[in-house]
């Protein structure tokens, strides 16, 4: 094969790779409209006195915390003052080397609690566990370090509740979030799991660990991670969620039936996306099983989270998730074209393969051979330009849809002013900040295929927002 | 050396879709303004309407408003939104002049509109609204959608039903709750109560003493023994207790266990503390914790060593809660256990009482 016939298949991999991984994501807005759609239908009653209002069951709230002194009393008040009938809340310190434990014990007033510790998982020995002499529904457990998974695993173990629900420590929540995302459970008596949106609360107004008003970032890099988190979230996932594959909710906020989770062995310590792995795990098992189940996603933005806006934390994040997400789906390889797998085996798993798992290779290739191609005079500059074109023309497309499907359907930003914004960066997000983050991407892709150790994703947190508070 | 120029047919399909791509992306700009724009008409629109008839309907408290605006159909979801929040606030009289009102200004042919809009946003308000208005000739409509598919507006017809004539109804509801399993048991509940004790004890007892007929008996028993907590202890206690005469699913023995109160009938949940499914033993625990003697401390504390945590959970609450129990006694079986999981469990629960 002369090196022309290798340009010339190349291109038509990259055009059709651009092609197909834009037009999946297409149907999977066009879904996600008809289900955001149905669920808005579905809250018509909502305000009427709320139709579940003190049936709800008891949740259990798991909030893993690792060096988070600065922020974790805030956060622990405000997931307090949560508006849903019965819950409690279980903070691990998973053997953290500042001072949150000392941060807990002097806001909480801590007591030494004698537990009869209920070991379903495996976890890293307990250091201690003690009970809010101020707030009765709070217990702290502090354990060795064990990572995230086994924080989440810990706090499994405490729970008394038959739901919990796994939150970041750093996560911003609405108050009736709970109260949202349990719904799909009393709805159907099958549902498992259940995953809310997150949303980046950079720019917006927080007191007291609750959302004040919505707000946009001032800085490039937390408005295009915006615009991504929309495309992530309202039509990534709700896209999924009709045909019942949806494969990752978020940890920052997500609740699954205890019994199942335990069951299915709890997270796995040894994956940096312990999130989606359950997820996937789930997945997996109840269908290889034949079990009727449903994982479903609730659309509302009802968990926000502060976005990273240095490109150092940054590219930590993004790496980290695609070496999570790899070790997801391979973890899970049985799930795909399982003749037991419908759509979560069939459809989702493969298209998560292919073009969030793989995708950052083709894609970077793509721009790299065609910048090469270009600079030695190989592809001539209408190629060069037309590449260009499709990729960013398509990206523009996508973004743009993700706006739409927001403004026909919960429109939180509410000025025109934030929405001329947000046109702005989604086409100015597809000019270099994409690109950016599909080579941080490769670059988790080639840490996860060399084995790189995992542990807690350290992030900087500035919390501007809570200084009022 | 290939040169591919715009007249290749790759070149050129790239640049067709891309540049179709740019005119999507531009399409659906313009489509989010106007969705804006629409947005911000009918907020202004909606505030209009709410400030124009929001104080009538809360005249209401006094009698029907001697002049009302005519109300055109396209504010009929506006209309019924605010007419039913009303009906949720007011009491008593207020409400008859409410329905007087939706009457006099043509709502209730607009509800009846609604139910055959196939708009589940729209018939799930007509619905809500038919069971505020009361009206026995629109009984046909709402039974026709209590078997439709969809769960929501399925019980939602149920609660219609309900509303209207309870008495009537309420035996067809409970018939299709017991079969329904999407319909969520805490829902029922609530709609159960509202009818009162008194009513859904009767279908209850009926709807239970039918599924004793069928042998064997589906999970559908258990789902009834579940609601059972809404109706009238007193009334409801045989059929209750005709699940321990026959040889009924463990479910629907814990379920009657949950509802036990009479202090007779603690033996029941003696027996049952050896059952071999965890949960049942949970709930024998928790009904001698309601109504066990002193009696029952040997049998709870031989209970703190089972292999299910919750077991013994609940077996050291049935303990606390025993008849002449004290803090000082707990702690006195908390340091002489000889097995380590009841002294630990026992340690737990004489810390939560002192916490609470």
């Amino acid at each position: 094969m002369t090196l022309e016939q290798v340009l010339m298949a190349l291109q038509w991999i990259f055009l059709g790779y651009f092609v197909s991984v834009n037009a999946g994501y297409l149907i999977l807005n066009l879904t996600a409209y008809v289900a955001v759609q149905r669920y808005l239908d579905a809250r018509v009653l909502d305000d009427l006195g709320g139709a579940y209002s003190g049936l709800e069951p008891p949740v259990s709230v798991i909030v893993p915390a690792y060096n988070e002194e600065a922020t974790i009393a805030a956060s622990v008040r405000s997931m307090l003052q949560l508006d849903y009938p019965e819950f409690e809340v279980i903070v691990v310190n998973d053997g953290s080397r500042d001072g949150t434990m000392e941060a807990l014990q002097r806001e909480f007033a801590l007591l030494p609690f004698p537990e009869a510790y209920r070991k379903q998982i495996a976890v890293r020995p307990l250091r201690g566990i003690y009970r809010s002499t101020r707030f009765p529904n709070l217990r702290v457990i502090d354990k060795d370090n064990g990572g995230k998974a086994d924080a989440l695993n810990a706090g499994v173990n405490a729970t008394r509740y038959p739901f919990f629900c796994g939150v970041d420590a750093d996560s911003i929540l609405e108050r009736a979030s709970l109260r949202r995302v349990i719904g799909p459970f009393l709805e159907d008596p099958s549902v498992i799991a259940s995953g809310g949106t997150v949303r980046i609360a950079n720019g917006s107004k927080v007191r007291g660990g609750f959302l004040e008003a919505v707000g946009l970032p001032v800085r490039a890099l937390p408005l295009f991670q915006i615009v991504e988190y929309l495309r992530a979230f309202l039509f990534g996932r709700m896209g999924w969620s009709p045909l019942n594959a949806v494969l990752i909710i978020s940890g920052a906020f997500g609740v699954f039936r205890k019994e199942i989770a335990v069951a299915a062995g709890g997270y796995r310590t040894d994956t940096v996306g312990e999130d989606m792995e359950l997820v996937v795990r789930l997945h997996r098992l109840h269908r290889l099983a034949g079990r009727p189940y449903r994982i479903v996603f609730v659309p509302d933005p009802i968990c926000w989270t502060e976005a990273p806006e240095s490109l150092r934390v940054l590219r930590s994040q993004r790496t980290r998730w695609q070496r999570g997400l790899a070790e997801s789906l391979t973890l899970n390889l049985g799930l795909a074209f399982s003749c037991r797998g419908g759509a979560p085996g069939w459809l989702a798993f493969p298209f998560m393969l292919v073009f969030e798992c793989l995708g950052p290779v083709i894609e970077v290739a793509g721009y790299v051979l065609m910048a090469l191609g270009f600079a030695f005079g190989i592809v001539s500059g209408a190629a060069f330009g037309a590449f260009l074109l499709l990729a960013v023309g398509l990206g523009i497309a996508l973004s743009a849809s993700a706006l739409l499907l927001e403004e026909l359907s919960f429109h939180i930003y509410k000025r025109p002013r934030e929405l001329a914004l947000l046109a702005c960066a989604a086409v100015l997000e597809n000019l270099g900040y994409r690109q950016l983050v599909a080579l941080w991407r490769l670059e988790g892709l080639v840490k996860w295929a060399f084995g790189a150790k995992a542990r807690w994703g350290e992030m900087k947190r500035t919390a501007e927002w809570q200084k009022d508070a | 050396m290939a040169f591919a120029t715009v007249s290749d047919p790759l070149v050129a399909a790239a640049l067709w879709i891309g540049a179709g791509a740019l005119a999507l992306s531009a399409a659906l700009v313009a489509a989010i303004l106007l969705l804006r724009l629409r947005l911000i008409v009918r907020l202004a629109h909606e505030a209009r309407f709410s400030a124009a008839w929001q104080p009538l309907l809360a005249a209401c408290v006094n009698g029907v408003p001697r002049e009302l605006p005519p109300l055109d159909e396209v504010n009929g979801v506006l209309f019924l939104r605010l007419w039913v929040h009303a009906q949720e606030w007011l009491r008593g009289e207020s409400q008859r002049h409410l329905v007087e009102f939706a009457v006099r200004v043509g709502a209730d042919r607009l509800a009846v509109r609604f139910l055959g809009s196939n708009e589940p946003r729209k018939e799930l308000l007509a619905l809500v609204a038919l069971g505020h208005l009361r009206f026995p000739g629109t009984l046909p409509l709402a039974e026709a959608l209590i078997d439709v598919e969809s769960p929501v507006i399925s019980l939602t017809a149920a609660q219609a039903l309900l509303r209207i004539d309870a008495v009537r109804e309420l035996p067809r509801v409970v018939d299709v709750a017991a079969r329904r399993a999407d319909w969520p048991i805490a829902k029922i509940a609530a709609m159960l109560a509202e009818c009162g004790p008194d009513l859904a004890s009767s279908a209850l007892c009926a709807a239970i003493d039918a599924q004793y007929g069928q042998r064997p008996a589906g999970p559908a028993l258990a789902r009834l023994l579940r609601l059972l907590r809404t109706a009238s202890a007193e009334i409801v206690r045989p059929v209750v207790l005709r699940v321990f005469e026959g040889d009924e699913s463990p479910e629907a023995v814990a379920a009657a266990l949950d509802v036990l109160w009479h202090p007779d009938d603690a033996r029941l949940a003696r027996a049952a503390a050896s059952h071999a499914q965890w949960f049942v033993r949970v709930a024998a625990a928790k009904a001698l914790g309601r109504i066990g003697t002193a009696g029952d401390a040997g049998l709870l504390l031989g209970m703190l060593s089972d292999q299910s945590w919750w077991v013994r959970y609940r077996s050291a609450q049935a303990l606390a809660r025993l008849p002449g129990m004290t803090s000082a006694e707990l702690a006195r079986m908390r340091d002489s256990a000889g097995d380590r999981y009841a002294g630990d469990m026992l340690a737990q629960v004489v810390s939560e009482m002192g916490a609470s």
